[in-house]
């Protein structure tokens, strides 16, 4: 019973929550409400005895994804959108969320009476023998017995290895577009590049020779006097005239 | 099972206090470090030998009036802090002091300090975002974007502890360095993650969320009193979990080095020093000289600038703990 209780108090947050994202006027509101319902969401399933999934959900949702999206929205201008306080929106956003919270409070009131119930009791083994055992193995049930970590493996290596290599070439092929589509734009653009390795070499030395395309004031032909940091100048043919002579002009 | 809960809760927080303790000492003895690389004498004067002065300044913040900016987003604003800071003490319900010495005993803890650390992120973003202020946001950003990066380069070390471990449990981590420590074998990237866990706690020489005179000190500029307290006790107890996590991870926990050497005796003294005195006082040795580590760095080196710390943290971190992840696994499945 106590079990119960609980799973129905998160779902109802689950869905209280939800529906305050959906109706939610500030963006940045609603992207928070998604974190805190990954948040219960992961409780839910901690509570189900499937932590990995549940740590795994936490790192991926929040830590990757929803920073992304939170990076990519703060970025508009939201403010000067306009922000609608309509009466009716409010009343539905409201009463959505109370309405959710409707099973908790039959559960609080009622709850002897309609949950010790053999209607009820046949119910909910139906609807959990329905939900569950349309895999080919009972996922909650092989919990029990190893843990969690083995099972997800057993499931992925074992069971369905094609679909995970599929997923992974998925991946790596949005990766290259991503990849691709930058560089193009940086090869565009004239923007500096930076090079750490030449940066730290600025010293004159032979490897600066050999890795500096752009910049070569230590070349020792180029003449001093006129030298400014922009402009290459190569060595004019009386230059190389004074050096044969023997004077060091340089 | 309710007072199984409330046993818990009442050893988390008897755990907080000291938590909290260390935390107020540790700044106490970075400000005695650094007083006396740069040949200053440190603080000396609240207490005997300056022991108040932390105390001391913690009064004086929380003493002090919480400025609330005219168009912050008061209710983001007021939460941020607090979701760090209850974060960053989470992070203790894990960590083994000693063989069972856990408040919780997780299977998966390595993969619990990964999520909490990646949940981190999102409360430095709230507090940059709500303060409407640019230089809060910008530095949000940037702390953010560091801490994302430096986070994967952590995730694929670990991996590699955790092959040679076989287990995601902290103290069977421990358990598998009773021989060799990790740091021997994992030499290369025992060094990586030392300067991964500067990145990730945004300390010197990556600590570009807190450059207080040329960038405007980052997310937490629009805080004062009890919100700057709040971010500043969520970062020095990230850095002192994260050298407890260290010692765990590479240098065996609380396994005793030279082990016929400390024991001596029979029965009860024995037993006292084997499974009680010199576990915990070993672990707590190794834990400092991480936190030490920490404030040498702070004095030694310059501040990175931002394209070198993404450079280093992408494109050469990420790609080393690739090859070491393989070289590793490789090396397992040949010889093992």
């Amino acid at each position: 019973m106590f079990n119960l209780f609980i799973i129905i108090f998160i779902t109802s947050l689950i869905l209280g929550s939800l529906s305050l994202l959906v109706l939610m006027l500030n963006t940045i509101h609603s992207l928070l409400l998604l974190l805190e319902l990954f948040i219960i969401g992961s409780l839910l399933l901690f509570f189900f005895k499937v932590e990995f999934l549940g740590l795994i959900f936490l790192m991926i949702y929040l830590g990757a994804i929803l920073v992304l999206f939170l990076f990519v929205v703060m970025m508009l201008d939201i403010k000067t959108t306009a922000v609608q306080n309509d009466d009716l929106n409010q009343f539905i956003f409201k009463g959505l969320g109370l309405f959710f919270f409707i099973p908790v409070f039959v559960w609080w009131i009622f709850g002897d009476v309609i949950f010790l119930s053999a209607m009820w009791q046949s119910f909910v083994q139906t609807a959990v023998h329905w939900s569950f055992s349309l895999s080919i193995l009972d996922f909650f049930q092989l919990i029990n017995f190893s843990s969690n970590l083995e099972v997800v493996g057993w499931y992925i290596f074992d069971f369905q290895p094609i679909l995970f290599l599929l997923c992974g070439v998925i991946l790596y092929i949005a990766m290259i577009g991503a990849i691709v589509v930058s560089v193009d734009s940086q090869m565009n653009s004239n923007q500096k590049i930076q090079n750490a390795l030449v940066q730290g070499m600025r010293r004159g030395n032979i490897i600066s020779y050999m890795t500096s395309h752009v910049d070569q004031r230590h070349w020792k032909m180029i003449p001093k006097l006129h030298w400014s940091p922009n402009i290459v100048h190569y060595p004019k043919p009386k230059d190389f005239f004074w050096t044969w002579l023997g004077k060091n002009t340089f | 099972m309710f007072f199984w809960i409330l046993k818990q809760i009442l050893y988390f927080l008897a755990l907080i206090i000291f938590v909290l303790l260390s935390v107020a000492f540790y700044v106490l003895l970075e400000r005695q470090i650094l007083g006396h690389v740069t040949r200053r004498q440190g603080p000396s004067t609240v207490g005997i030998f300056g022991l108040l002065q932390t105390i001391a300044d913690a009064l004086k913040l929380l003493a002090k009036e919480s400025v609330f900016p005219r168009s912050i987003n008061t209710i983001v604003f007021l939460f941020a802090p607090i979701f760090t800071c209850g974060l960053a003490l989470a992070n203790w319900v894990v960590i083994p002091f000693g063989n069972g010495w856990a408040i919780a005993d997780f299977n998966l803890g390595v993969l619990y300090l990964l999520a909490l650390s990646s949940l981190s992120v999102h409360s430095i973003i709230m507090a940059g975002w709500s303060s409407n202020s640019k230089y809060a946001f910008l530095g949000a950003l940037r702390s953010a974007a560091q801490m994302i990066s430096y986070e994967i380069a952590m995730g694929l070390i670990l991996l590699s502890v955790i092959l040679l471990s076989q287990s995601l449990n902290l103290t069977d981590i421990v358990m598998a360095q009773y021989n060799v420590w990790f740091f021997i074998p994992l030499f290369p990237l025992f060094l990586m993650f030392l300067i991964c866990i500067l990145a990730e706690t945004n300390r010197h020489p990556f600590d570009l969320p807190e450059a207080e005179a040329e960038l405007v000190s980052g997310y937490n500029v629009e805080y004062s009193a009890v919100g700057f307290v709040l971010f500043f006790l969520a970062e020095y107890n990230n850095i002192i979990m994260m050298s407890a996590f260290t010692a765990i991870l590479f240098l065996g926990g609380w396994n005793v080095p030279f082990y016929s050497f400390w024991f001596f005796g029979d029965g009860i003294l024995r037993n006292i020093f084997e499974s009680y005195l010199w576990p915990s006082l070993f672990f707590s040795i190794k834990t400092i000289l991480v936190m030490i580590f920490f404030v040498i760095i702070r004095t030694a080196l310059p501040r990175y600038r931002y394209d070198q710390l993404m450079r280093l943290g992408w494109k050469i971190f990420l790609p080393l703990a690739l090859a070491f992840l393989i070289i590793y696994l490789s090396i397992l499945k040949l010889f093992w």
